[in-house]
């Protein structure tokens, strides 16, 4: 699925738009906070939801190789995992929503 | 709670509520990447009957069963190969101690400590504040800076601005250290292969 009809589907508010961000490859998805538990479970490709919001995340995101970062429940944004990410050139969201309500948007409507 | 400084702030509070008039803040960085810090006060202490204080259900609360506060600080510690213990102290009050492992990969932000005490200056006038920093002599002193002033409140902006660059000057080396150190967390773990091809210039 590519990440610009997942972010128009789910309603997700681009904080880094790095070039061509919406053609974007999603081949999964992965929900969890726990950084060790992100970086020992999670895949390549997927986009993550996660509550941390700190350069640590970004880091963890780069070294996965996810294609993207959702900020879920309203929770800001460090500005130096912002600065890092635009850097990067890791696509980061932020969403009103909880992982759990969009994750079911996802499997009902998406198609991954 | 998404930093430290957030923790700090629920131990202080736990001091306040507890009726303490003094509240004493240790800071410390530890080799290799500890950032560590001892809070005492001199309220009541701990009620015998309560047990284990990080247990959730332990608490004195009356309006509910549960109290969270010192148990997620301790699983905050626990997270990152810290320690973390609470206990009365030899002259009554309380003694916290936590250590935080900033070279963690679960490591919280460290967060804004000068922000979080001075809030607590403004919020708690009442309250006599100490900051300390291990193997210094310069201490923030809540009690000196109001003799100083000659009144009790920290509310105008010309005394809020003094107590702000009391304690950035104060804190600031040591958590620009301990912000760098977090920062190392990931660095410190081996990179895979395609992260290497992607990233590493030559």
């Amino acid at each position: 699925m590519k990440l610009g009809k997942l972010a128009t589907l789910l309603n997700l508010n681009p904080l880094t738009m790095p070039q061509g961000w919406q053609d974007y490859e999603v081949s999964g998805g992965f929900c969890g906070d726990l950084l060790s538990d992100v970086l020992a479970k999670g895949t390549p490709g997927s986009v993550w939801f996660t509550v941390q919001s700190h350069i640590n995340t970004v880091a963890v995101a780069v070294l996965k190789d996810f294609s993207a970062v959702v900020v879920v429940n309203e929770v800001s944004v460090d500005h130096d995992a912002f600065e890092r990410a635009e850097l990067e050139g890791l696509p980061l969201f932020s969403s009103e929503h909880t992982s759990y309500d969009l994750c079911v948007k996802l499997g009902k409507e998406g198609d991954l | 709670m998404k930093n430290i400084a957030l923790h700090l702030l629920d131990l202080i509070e736990n001091s306040v509520k507890a009726g303490a008039s003094e509240v004493r803040i240790r800071f410390a960085l530890k080799e290799p990447s500890a950032l560590v810090f001892l809070v005492t006060d001199n309220g009541p202490g701990f009620p015998d009957a309560i047990g284990d204080p990080f247990h959730p259900f332990n608490t004195d609360r009356k309006e509910r069963r549960v109290g969270l506060g010192l148990s997620l600080l301790h699983c905050a510690c626990r997270a990152v190969d810290g320690i973390c213990t609470a206990k009365n102290g030899k002259n009554g009050g309380v003694e916290v101690y936590a250590e935080f492992n900033l070279h963690h990969i679960d490591m919280k932000p460290p967060g804004d400590i000068v922000g979080v005490l001075e809030e607590v200056c403004v919020m708690y006038p009442e309250i006599n504040l100490t900051v300390k920093i291990d193997n210094s002599d310069a201490a923030f002193s809540g009690e000196e800076i109001r003799k100083e002033i000659g009144r009790a409140c920290f509310c105008e902006p010309s005394t809020l601005r003094f107590i702000h660059k009391q304690l950035k000057e104060l804190l600031d080396p040591l958590m620009t250290k301990a912000d760098e150190a977090f920062r190392c967390a990931p660095r410190i773990l081996q990179p895979t292969s395609d992260w290497r091809k992607k990233h590493e210039r030559p």
